[in-house]
């Protein structure tokens, strides 16, 4: 067998993460394991190391780390994007998620829709967050297998059952332990990468002028003054970098992240740091460009085995295996949390809301995580039995639909001015715009040639507009745009007609409450080292058609 | 309530980073980086610079 060092490294590095994975349920483990808070938000326990390692695991997934050197080595400087996409997402994170991880707590939210369904009153709103969320996040959990199949086809691995057992493994894991287990395996991810990265870098960086050369070749390959963008490649740039930044915390498992936090300084903290992991991203990227100055040949013509394949030419075997096993292992945390989160939207937002509303914790959390299982299920029947092209088109429509809920999630931080009808309105638009858009969009060749007709990129061409300057713009963006109109137009309207506004229940100062003070909740037992008094499990979203005392929720009728 | 203005310092690394004219350029080369690379690097650091600001002056306590 030609790989057999690497083969070895990694599935004996796999197996090792796999017990850490079922442990962890025994990890800081309250008293009480039977509702969705201990399961699916890790107790709501994790301190600013965890918060860091399983954010980072969480949102710096293993398809990214194998994605982008492909990207780069297929495009060239356009996909430097993701690099200032993951700064420029990270200040409004600090700021939005500090307000959405208080009011979180005071009101005892899971999911984004669970804050949508408090802030603005409305079932069906939170029903439509909820069902965005999960269908943008479904095709993400695909694609972290598909990183895990380029290094696969890289080992020369036949057959699809080692996916299979990858993705057992997975669901047994998450099944057990809940989000307990990708927080612990993230440590052991984040050392492998670290080290691996740093050993690469190393041995590029060695020879002298060798990222000199490195960059020559790429402007070679690209015929671009310098390894550059092009002025008319600066408006797609710019756009879906930001179009990217302002979707990332609304995606459910970047939520579920941080909810998870022990208190508002450990969000906080943790999103100021983070950023490390984007300098670690920029310079694995690079490596797409070390690949072509060092004439590496992607397997069978998959572009996303560029990486695997570069290590496997220039590392010693056994290094190679620990870099297959970080991203193998890699590919498991993401993988987790998605599932947890979606889980946790079908659980909170879809079951107990319209199926079951007298659904007990205990059930809430036994559906949960049977949703876990049936999502993975559903994500390994896509890569399994589906051409894998239609995850990457999936997850291209998922990111422009999960920016649609930015007016509800991420600007209803801050105000609840907005209509819940207008809100409901402008996302289907939202939607309709997007998916419309993406339909339009051929994928070219760089001949200029159409190599598929639709759903080919995100960025949509300004030439449809009549303007022939070869600028693009990211569909997000538009998107949004027409989402924010309708919203913004028909809120004064729905007013003036006289339909009612949703009840809002929460308060000024919910959006700023931290770990100690009264209205935060079912904290004192949580805290490392506190007693472990049995959860209580608080209910402060009123039921529909349900009337809640006035002792435990105090409404307002919103003007 | 006067700590709350130091958070309009964020809006630096939210913004520097879309600036795309300001850095699509090879010069200065750094160890054979051209700018528009390690420059966006870089941004990293300023970014996690002032958020590490922000948190420190905004504290409670």
């Amino acid at each position: 067998m030609p790989h057999r060092v690497e083969i070895s490294v990694f599935v004996g590095m796999f197996v090792a993460v796999a017990g850490p994975g079922l442990l962890a349920a025994r990890w800081r483990r309250p008293a009480s394991f039977n509702d969705l808070d201990s399961w699916g938000l890790g107790s709501r326990s994790f301190g600013p190391y965890v918060s860091w390692f399983l954010l980072g695991g969480d949102l710096y997934t293993a398809y990214t780390f194998v994605a982008l050197p492909a990207l780069m080595y297929g495009v060239g400087a356009a996909g430097f994007y993701a690099v200032p996409f993951a700064i420029v997402g990270y200040p409004l994170g600090f700021v939005a998620l500090t307000r959405l991880w208080s009011v979180a707590h005071v009101h005892g939210l899971v999911t984004p829709a669970d804050f949508v369904r408090a802030r603005f009153g409305s079932r069906g709103l939170a029903l439509l967050v909820a069902v965005t969320g999960i269908v943008a996040t479904m095709p993400y959990i695909a694609l972290q297998l598909i990183g895990v199949e380029a290094v696969l086809t890289t080992l020369g691995v036949p057959g699809k059952w080692p996916l299979a057992i990858a993705f057992a493994v997975l669901a047994i894991f998450t099944y057990h332990s809940g989000l307990r287990a990708p927080a612990l395996i993230a440590f052991v991810k984040d050392i492998l990468l670290g080290y691996v990265v740093l050993a690469v870098l190393l041995t590029v960086g060695m020879t002298w002028n060798a990222w000199g050369g490195v960059f020559h070749s790429a402007e070679l390959k690209f015929h671009t003054r310098g390894p550059l963008l092009p002025a008319s490649g600066q408006l797609g740039y710019v756009s879906l970098a930001l179009g990217s930044a302002l979707a990332i915390f609304l995606y459910p498992h970047a939520i579920t992240g941080v909810l998870a936090a022990r208190n508002r300084e450990t969000v906080r903290r943790t999103i100021a740091t983070l950023p490390i992991y984007t300098a670690m991203l920029g310079l694995v990227a690079l490596l797409g460009f070390t690949a072509i100055a060092w004439g590496v040949k992607p397997v069978g013509g998959d572009h996303n085995t560029v990486l695997p394949a570069l290590l496997h030419g220039f590392l010693p075997e056994w290094l190679a295996g620990f870099a297959y096993a970080a991203i193998g292992v890699g590919a498991l945390v993401p993988a987790s949390v998605m599932s947890i989160a979606t889980a946790n939207l079908f659980a909170r937002n879809i079951y107990r809301e319209y199926l079951r509303p007298a659904a007990s914790p205990a059930a809430e959390l036994r559906v949960s995580k049977l949703a876990s299982l049936a999502v993975k299920l559903g994500a390994a029947g896509f890569v399994l039995l589906l051409n894998p092209q239609f995850s990457v088109d999936l997850q291209l429509i998922g990111s422009v639909v999960i920016l649609q809920t930015l007016p509800a999630v991420g600007l209803g931080l801050y105000t609840s001015w907005f209509h819940r009808r207008a809100l409901v309105a402008g996302l289907l638009c939202g939607l309709a715009t997007g998916v419309a858009l993406l339909y339009q969009t051929p994928q070219l060749a760089p001949t200029g040639r159409v190599v598929r007709a639709h759903f080919g990129g995100s960025s949509w061409s300004l030439a449809h507009l009549g303007i022939h300057n070869g600028q693009s713009i990211y569909i997000g963006l538009i998107a949004l745009a027409v989402n924010l109109v309708v919203t913004v137009g028909l809120t004064p309207v729905l007013r003036a007609t006289g339909v009612p506004d949703g009840l809002d229940i929460t308060w000024k100062h919910d959006y700023e409450a931290d770990e100690g003070d009264p209205s935060v909740r079912r904290l004192s037992e949580l805290v490392d080292g506190g007693p472990m008094n049995p959860v209580v499990y608080e209910q402060a979203v009123p039921r529909h058609g349900q009337p809640v005392p006035p002792s435990t929720v105090d409404y307002r009728i919103r003007r | 309530m006067s700590r709350k203005r130091w958070y309009w310092l964020l809006v630096i690394p939210a913004v520097v980073p879309l600036l795309v004219p300001l850095y699509d350029r090879v010069d200065p080369t750094v160890y054979g980086f051209p700018f528009y690379y390690w420059g966006q690097l870089a941004f990293v650091a300023l970014a996690m610079l002032t958020m590490t600001v922000v948190r420190v002056l905004t504290r409670r306590r």
